[in-house]
């Protein structure tokens, strides 16, 4: 059994997911959209830290990823957990 | 490029959007003003934190930038920390500055049984309580609240606590500011320990009690006598057939020089309101050295004045007390002294010595001495090893190891520790000692040793140089000496000198000589020796000798650093040759010059012979024969050869000035010369006698500037020329007789043509006049 929590200084903001598999965290969702290759990508793609960088979608509830580097990645990434 | 919109499955994990009400106001409205929220997002397996990433996120232009950050070891460290108090083997609370108890850890609920809730319902006042009088006890929050008000870092006290099953246990408790408003606490449990301790002193004191009145004797002086205790005699150890015969004062003939006069200074100083006392060495009747205590006071018996003596055998006490002394002063110089610090265990209390906290950068009041120190800072990876090094039995009382530790500025050190185990005679453990010692500059300095010996082995094995010793009759050679002289190691046993072996003879010698001129006062050396490879190769090779010499002037080691210099020495060899070459071409350039100014000499004599009434001619021809000359030495210099003419170019330079010079442009004429290289000095002649034969072409064979052609033809053939210049001008009836005849221009030619050694030949069968020279090259 594997949980996710967010844990933040506001008390309010406290998140907790259970997961019987990691790749649970990852849906894929049916909808897509093509976009243009993100312009800072060469020079983000470089960068220690992980960034995502959302785009709000065409509805409120929805996020399209403009870019994500590979701490993103080993977030979903199973192999890279040693587990 | 394809990404995917993940949508709500996204907003699920990041959940403060949904309390930001982010499903129903629009996004922009949210994120307006570049606002920042940080979070931490952490993932378990079971219970276990595997994964922790620091999470910041900001709107920029429209844009949700989410920024993380891997604080994994971070946060693993930190729940390390949480365990420690959770888990610790020994009883603790944290209290807060109203006195609220926020927690307690499971060794205190197991072993005292009331959580933090039933603490705070409860009084505290009334659950501590003073051991001893079993009474109420303030000092407990006294304490407390002297470490809120910062007057003391921490407090260690001793209590008593009432358990849940009201049970009185005796606890020494550590109280420590961990933040501001915050204390933690830790209880060591010393109920079972004072009891046991109680017990022992009281037997303890029984058994001293029974020596003591066992081994005192008592005497009594009066004014006539001395009366003594049957016990003196078991002191003194003398058989009790030997009483009778004593002395009053028989122990002075026992005492050891000197101590008599400490019992009498003793007996001096008493009065009837002091006792005195000394300890005396004396002997006894079997020889054995001991210490005796007496004691001495004053003693009225019947109204008369007595001196009463109490005589004890501390023998056993006082070296005892010396050994412990000395103990003391060594042990005080060792831990002064020394970089070795001790650590014990014992009766589940720790302790260290100063070296100890200076190595791991602690403050002794930081910790309580329940806790072992070393253990809180041993890096993780060391843990095994410092555990397998306590597995001490009687059989294997003593264990060392080296492990690291990470001090509190986050140093790494090496510890290299020794513990031994004490037993007692049921081989229960009774206490650990560690002898602690900071290794980390010997264990760097190894370290960095072993890199530099790999280093210079790899520039040993790699490098040029060749590096020989010589100590104690062997020979030891780096490998490039074999690749020098071409031979295996494994060929030659170390008793082998390979320099001597390999040199030639005369060096041979040259080593033994200059060797004897080895001493303390000249140790150095440099030779240039010559070897014979074992495939016959002559080498070079410079060697410098550094000899080492004993007190007494013995040689007792040879170091010798070589490398090879036979490309060097062959360069040198074709210098010296070239400079050589060079002395003999300066030479003959100065004869040369001679040469030809005798031969200018010898034309002009010869000129104005024929042409005394004509010295405008004559001039005319020598410039011609010296421009001729100039050529020659011109086509010298560019060629690439020292002292060889490309007669091809010559002979074309030359026909070409002639042309130039003497021609109005109606002749041509036709060069087929062979590359052919020939000696400077033939040169000249033949130079000069294409000149004297051409100019006299132009003059006779085509008086009135007729047009025509000239030809020349050069050929080599088996280390012979066959020159041939010949031109179809008017010509001579008879050709043979007129090149016979005494004519200046004949004359010349004939004359350089002896000097080439040459066969002349009139050529018949042209229109012209033609002439053929055949020589050696």
């Amino acid at each position: 059994m594997y949980t996710l929590t967010l844990e933040s200084k506001n008390p309010e903001i406290f998140f907790k997911l259970e997961l019987n598999n990691l790749e649970d965290i990852y849906k894929e969702c049916n909808q897509t959209e093509n976009i243009e290759k993100y312009n800072m990508r060469e020079i983000l793609d470089k960068i220690e830290f992980g960034i995502n960088i959302l785009e709000p979608g065409k509805t409120d509830e929805d996020f399209i990823f403009k870019y994500a580097n590979s701490i993103f990645g080993i977030i979903l990434n199973l192999e890279c957990m040693n587990i | 490029m394809h990404e995917y919109l993940i949508g709500r499955q996204f907003s699920d994990v990041m959940p403060e959007l949904n309390n930001l009400n982010m499903n129903k106001v629009s996004f922009k409205t949210i994120y307006l003003g570049n606002q920042v929220m940080d979070s931490i997002l952490k993932l378990y397996h079971d219970e276990d934190l595997i994964k922790a990433w620091s999470q910041k996120k900001l709107n920029y232009q429209n844009q949700l930038i989410i920024i993380f950050e891997d604080k994994t070891n971070y946060h693993i460290e930190k729940l390390k920390q949480k365990k420690i108090f959770e888990e610790a083997s020994f009883p603790k609370l944290q209290i807060d500055n109203n006195l609220k108890i926020l927690k307690v850890n499971k060794a205190f609920k197991k072993s005292i049984g009331y959580s933090a809730d039933d603490l705070n319902n409860l009084n505290l006042d009334d659950l501590i309580i003073d051991y001893k009088t079993k009474t109420k006890s303030t000092n407990f929050k006294n304490n407390l609240n002297l470490l809120f008000n910062k007057k003391e870092k921490a407090v260690t006290s001793e209590i008593g606590l009432c358990t849940v099953d009201s049970k009185c246990h005796y606890f020494e408790s550590y109280s420590r500011l961990i933040s501001p408003n915050l204390i933690q606490i830790g209880f060591h449990d010393l109920t079972e320990l004072k009891e046991t301790k109680q017990n022992e002193l009281n037997i303890d004191n029984y058994f001293k009690n029974l020596q003591k009145v066992k081994k005192t004797a008592v005497s009594l002086s009066l004014t006539n006598e001395i009366k003594w205790g049957s016990e003196i005699y078991e002191l003194f150890e003398i058989p009790k057939d030997k009483i009778p015969d004593l002395k009053n004062d028989f122990i002075y003939d026992y005492l050891l020089p000197s101590e008599e006069l400490k019992i009498k200074e003793a007996m001096n100083n008493l009065t009837d309101d002091n006792a005195t006392k000394c300890i005396y060495k004396a002997r006894t009747y079997k020889g054995n050295i001991k210490y005796f205590k007496v004691i001495f006071q004053i003693s009225y018996e019947n109204g008369e004045k007595g001196r009463l003596g109490f005589t004890e055998d501390v023998t056993d006490d006082y070296i005892f007390k010396q050994e412990a002394f000395r103990l003391q002063d060594n042990f005080k110089f060792i831990e002064e002294s020394n970089q070795i610090g001790i650590a014990e265990y014992n009766q589940g209390k720790y302790y260290f010595t100063s070296q100890i906290y200076n190595i791991l950068g602690v403050k002794k009041e930081d910790y309580p001495d329940s806790i072992d120190i070393v253990h809180e800072h041993i890096i993780p990876e060391d843990l095994n090893k410092w555990k397998n090094a306590l597995n001490i039995t009687p059989e294997h009382d003593m264990h060392d190891v080296t492990y690291r530790v990470k001090t509190e500025n986050n140093q790494i050190k090496y510890i290299y520790c020794n513990n031994k185990g004490i037993f007692n005679n049921n081989g229960e453990i009774v206490k650990v000692l560690g002898f602690l010692m900071d290794v980390t500059d010997e264990i760097l300095i190894k370290k960095s040793a072993t890199e530099l010996q790999n280093n210079l082995e790899h520039i040993q094995k790699n490098s040029k140089i060749v590096i020989a010793t010589f100590t104690n009759g062997k020979y030891k050679y780096t490998n490039e000496i074999y690749n020098i002289l071409e031979i295996k190691q494994k060929d030659f046993p170390n008793n082998v000198d390979l320099i001597y072996k390999f040199a030639v003879p005369q060096d041979q010698e040259k080593i033994v000589k200059e060797f004897r001129n080895l001493t303390p006062s000249k140790p150095n050396l440099h030779l240039i020796l010559q070897m014979k490879t074992s495939t016959g190769k002559i080498k070079y090779i410079e060697d410098f000798i550094v000899a080492e010499f004993d007190e007494n002037g013995d040689l007792i080691k040879r170091v010798r650093f070589m490398h090879e210099i036979t490309s060097l020495i062959e360069k040198e060899n074709k210098l010296e040759e070239l400079s050589e070459e060079r002395k003999i071409l300066l030479q003959e350039i100065h004869d040369r010059v001679k040469n030809n100014l005798q031969l200018i000499l010898s034309f002009i004599n010869v000129d104005l012979h024929y042409n005394s009434d004509n010295p405008n001619y004559v001039i005319n021809q020598t410039q011609n024969r010296i421009k001729t000359m100039a050529l020659t030495h011109e086509e010298v210099y560019q060629s690439d050869s020292v002292g060889k003419v490309n007669l091809k170019n010559l002979l074309t330079k030359i026909l070409n000035h002639v042309f130039i010079h003497h021609t109005s442009n109606n002749l041509n004429f036709y060069l087929d010369i062979d590359d052919v290289e020939l000696d400077i000095n033939r040169c000249i002649p033949l130079g000069l006698l294409t000149n004297e034969i051409v100019l006299n072409t132009l003059k006779y064979g085509f008086p009135n500037n007729e047009p025509g052609n000239i030809y020349g033809k050069l050929k080599l053939k088996d280390g012979i020329i066959d020159f041939k210049l010949w031109d179809d001008g008017v010509g001579v009836v008879n050709p043979v007789e007129v090149f016979n005849s005494n004519t200046l221009g004949f004359v010349i030619i004939k004359h350089l043509a002896s000097q080439l050694k040459a066969e002349v030949n009139v050529l018949t069968n042209i229109d012209g006049f033609g002439l053929e020279f055949i020589f050696k090259k």
